[in-house]
């Protein structure tokens, strides 16, 4: 049995109670810490809880605020953020989402973490509260580290910038709810006149993280967005991603999946921008 | 003592247990106060047999500590209907053949029962949209579909 | 007959009396039910596929509060689990709790019982295996060609159907047939094994009772089979077990093997305490048996009028590491493996082969569908290559009353013929003439 759940009722007590106990377990939603708990893996372990500290508010103002234990539900309800909303509905199911968090879908590792994807193609940024005070810095710079926290370091805030353009989510898994993702793709588009602007594209799930792929933005911007530029992208994604055989699929369908949902995700996007 | 005092509501009535720390909602409903009807198919939140309302929102109670339920309003299948005074989703399931071997059926029913608070005359895919994380192995799915498209035009 | 009552159950719907239970929660299954003093019991499993069992450390477990006992081989008064011993089938191979070596990943090693279930995870995870691994070997054909690991005790990796290597069909000459033939066409067809994943995981409750006899909650789909078996296994009079239960949270044939109540039931009579043994989702998923997997090769010689001459079968079924219900499931295998068609020579060889994976066991239909798969592949890529309707080909093919089988039984109320015409009605597909006017009683297909 854990030693102690110490529930923190506000979120500056969170950021104490993690900064003064690297050690300990700290737990959002808890989707992933009670499992563990059941079978007994956390004997003697301390838990600290978020449930209470208050780092469930979500304010939009120009740039959405979302707070680190907002649940997935509440996300997938969110105006003005459809890509974000899109992922956050296809994660688990009803019942979980009320459950489960965004922060701690950030944190959960590949091939979970269904919202990593889009909130890189969002420029979304991270605050992240430590023994010395607040950081804020980009999802994307975040996940080139070793690791997204250090220890003693909580995760409270997750911004997304007002974003421009048009934008698609598209997931394949072996089940519609409720399984592990082969691949996530995010895409956004947005143009200037007839050329693309700016375009970002993500794709989760099928390496150890999930990341950005520049090559593909790059074929992308200053196209029209048809049929060449596309085939340039998917080209340049596949070649970035390298797809490992596990239990969820094999190298061989992953690669396949790539190229056809990065295919769907930048076809739609590019058609709506 | 680790164990800590918890009150919350269930099923409108007050209660309190003792529980050590990361004790689950699930295990204090089943083994402490008698409400075996919320099952337990895998407590990793994967099968939906587990499934409660907090506050009126579909909860799996497999994930969730019960110190995290304090103060809360918590309601189990039991305080859904009985087998006197079945509720017309419950009597819609009994009488369309929607369960075989019942053990899906405590969670189907809790998360039908929120989907139609919300949703009185829901579609089909909206139906099988809310029922995504209940795992059935025996319906397939159809006739629990069906029963609670009845149920919704009962209760309309 | 002018004073026969009309039936009054009949062609109409009745209430299913359990479902009021189930949709109001208020069933009792074996999870539910709980008694004082009860202890937990969890399994020390073997994390490798193959390994010699060199020791057993309980030392360590022994220490973590609330630890009551433990289990081993040397427990068990006959520790030998053979699923059909009732009905004289044997080999004798499986043990209840291994003691020497283990043969697939999760064969339990020893039972520990504890006060609570936490306790129980907690003492099952601090037992200490000492194992020397084995080469192990996880595919049909690679265990049956030689240098491969060896599985059995008995030194070969297939079961012994009466002196011969795999269960055979004979009938006509098939090579020969396939050499006259115009064409000849095979596939190779592969199964995976499926796991049941009932959403009840398997379990049972055993409870002492004063008068010396003990009780037992069980899931299991076979309540008179598990009772005689745990009998079996603990060298009891069964007049002195109670076996309660019938209320099965799914089984699909996953719930006939009896691997819960015998351990459940000695920790009961060991303690003195009633006694859950209740599967994890992950056991449910990894260790308890599934359908075997198949690896099943057609060879058909067919003439360019699309008639089917001769059939040749050659299935390698995998039994995984043990037995239970495989052996007769391939003898099942082999007796449809040509399909529900009449063709004149037929060979059909299934192979019952061990390999160091999850023993597979009984499924809905097991031994059947396993061939309907393969077979009605085979059929449509016939159809394919020969440009026939795939309808005209199964009903041209399909056996008629008074045909013989390649098992050499002569048919008899045969309805295949009347069941695709049906379908086919029910499916909207429109039939030629001459196949709506076939039945089971004609003489459609030239001998």
């Amino acid at each position: 049995m854990v030693s102690e759940y110490a529930l923190a009722e506000t979120p500056e007590e969170a950021g104490r109670l993690v900064a003064a106990d690297p050690d300990a377990i700290v737990m959002a939603g808890g989707t992933t810490v009670m499992p563990r708990a059941m079978l007994g893996e956390l004997s003697g372990r301390r838990v600290i809880g978020l449930a209470r500290a208050g780092l469930d508010t979500v304010s939009q103002n120009g740039a959405t605020t979302i707070g680190a234990t907002t649940p997935l539900h509440t996300v997938a309800g969110l105006d003005g953020a459809p890509l974000l909303a899109a992922a956050a509905q296809s994660i688990g199911s009803w019942a979980l989402r009320t459950t489960a968090t965004a922060g701690g879908n950030l944190l959960v590792g590949s091939p979970y973490g269904d919202l990593v994807p889009p909130l890189l193609a969002l420029d979304a940024e991270i605050t992240v509260a430590g023994a010395d005070g607040t950081r804020r810095l980009t999802l994307a710079d975040a996940l080139a580290a070793d690791s997204l926290l250090e220890p003693g370091e909580l995760l409270t805030e997750i911004v997304v910038p007002a974003a421009e353009g048009a934008t698609d989510f598209q997931r394949c898994a072996r089940r519609a709810a409720g399984a592990p993702s082969i691949v996530t793709v995010a895409a956004r588009i947005r143009r200037d006149g007839e050329a693309i602007a700016e375009a970002r594209l993500a794709i989760g799930a099928v390496g150890p993280r999930a990341m950005r792929i520049a090559e593909a933005e790059d074929a992308l911007v200053g196209s029209a967005g048809g049929e060449e530029a596309i085939a340039a992208a998917v080209a340049a994604a596949s070649s970035a991603v390298e797809p490992a055989d596990d239990s969820i699929a094999s190298a061989w369908y992953r690669a396949r999946m790539v190229d056809l949902h990065v295919r769907r995700a930048l076809q739609t996007a590019a058609g709506a921008a | 003592m680790t164990a800590r005092a918890v009150g919350f509501a269930l099923n409108g009535e007050p209660v309190a247990v003792l529980a050590e720390p990361l004790t689950t909602l699930q295990s204090v409903l089943r083994e402490q106060l008698g409400m075996t009807g919320t099952k337990a198919g895998c407590r990793q939140g994967g099968c939906g047999t587990c499934t409660v309302h907090v506050d009126g929102e579909p909860t799996l109670s497999c994930l969730v500590p019960v110190e995290n339920v304090e103060d809360r309003a918590v309601t189990t299948i039991e305080g859904l209907g009985s087998p006197e005074e079945p509720s017309a989703l419950q009597a819609a399931f009994h009488e369309g053949f929607a369960t075989q071997c019942g053990f899906c059926s405590p969670g189907m029913v809790a998360i039908a029962s929120a989907l139609l608070e919300r949703n009185p005359d829901p579609s089909a895919e909206e139906i099988g949209e809310a029922l995504a994380g209940n795992v059935c192995r025996c319906t397939g799915i159809a006739p629990i579909v069906a029963a609670i498209e009845d149920a919704a035009e009962r209760m309309r | 007959m002018s004073d026969a009552k009309p039936f009054d159950v009949i062609g109409r719907s009745h209430e299913r009396r359990e479902a009021r239970g189930h949709a109001t929660g208020s069933t009792l299954y074996v999870d539910d039910v709980s008694y004082p003093r009860m202890c937990h019991m969890k399994a020390v499993r073997s994390p490798v596929p193959h390994a010699r069992i060199r020791g057993v450390d309980f030392s360590e477990a022994e220490r973590v509060p609330g630890f009551v006992t433990h289990l081993t081989a040397d427990d068990v008064p006959k520790n030998v689990y053979t699923i059909l011993c009732l009905i004289g089938v044997e080999p004798d191979e499986e043990q209840v709790l291994a003691s020497e070596r283990v043969r697939y990943k999760g064969e339990p090693i020893a039972m520990v019982v504890a006060e609570t279930e936490e306790a129980a995870f907690e003492a099952a995870a601090k037992v200490k295996l000492d194992l020397e691994e084995l080469p192990a070997v996880f595919d049909v054909e690679e265990a049956l060609a030689p240098g491969a690991p060896i599985v059995t005790h008995w030194g070969s990796n297939y079961f012994v159907y009466e002196g011969h290597h795999c269960r055979r069909v004979r009938y006509g000459d098939a090579p020969a047939a396939r050499e006259q033939a115009d064409r000849v066409i095979t596939g190779r067809y592969q199964m995976s094994p499926i796991e049941h994943a009932p959403v009840e995981p398997t379990g049972c409750i055993a409870k002492p009772e004063a008068d010396g006899r003990v009780t037992v909650h069980t899931n299991t789909q076979a309540i008179f089979f598990s009772l005689d078996n745990t009998a079996i296994i603990l060298q009891v009079p069964p007049h002195k077990l109670r076996f309660v239960g019938g209320t099965v949270g799914g089984g699909f044939g996953g719930k006939v093997d009896v691997i819960v109540e015998p351990l459940a039931t000695l920790a009961a009579m060991r303690t003195g305490r009633p006694i859950k043994y209740v599967y994890t989702r992950q056991e449910e998923m990894q260790v308890s048996s599934t359908r075997s997997a198949n690896r099943i090769y057609i060879t058909d010689g067919i003439n360019d009028d699309g008639t089917i001459v001769s059939r040749e079968v050659t299935s390698y079924e995998d039994a995984g590491a043990y037995s239970r219900h495989t052996p007769y499931g391939c003898t099942k295998h082999a007796a449809n493996a040509a399909g529900p068609y009449t063709i004149p020579n037929v060979s059909i060889d299934v192979h019952c082969v061990y390999t160091n994976r999850t023993p597979s066991s009984a499924m809905r239909g097991f031994g059947v569908t396993e061939a309907s798969f393969a077979l009605e592949m085979q059929m449509d890529r016939i159809a394919r290559e020969l440009s026939i309707d795939p309808w005209e080909l199964r009903m041209r093919h399909a056996y008629r009353n008074g045909d013989e089988r390649p098992y050499r039984k002569t048919t008899e109320d045969a309805t295949l013929i009347e069941t695709m015409l049906a379908a086919a009605e029910l499916a909207g597909v429109e039939l030629s003439a001459d196949l709506r006017a076939m039945s089971s009683d004609d003489r459609g297909v030239p001998a």
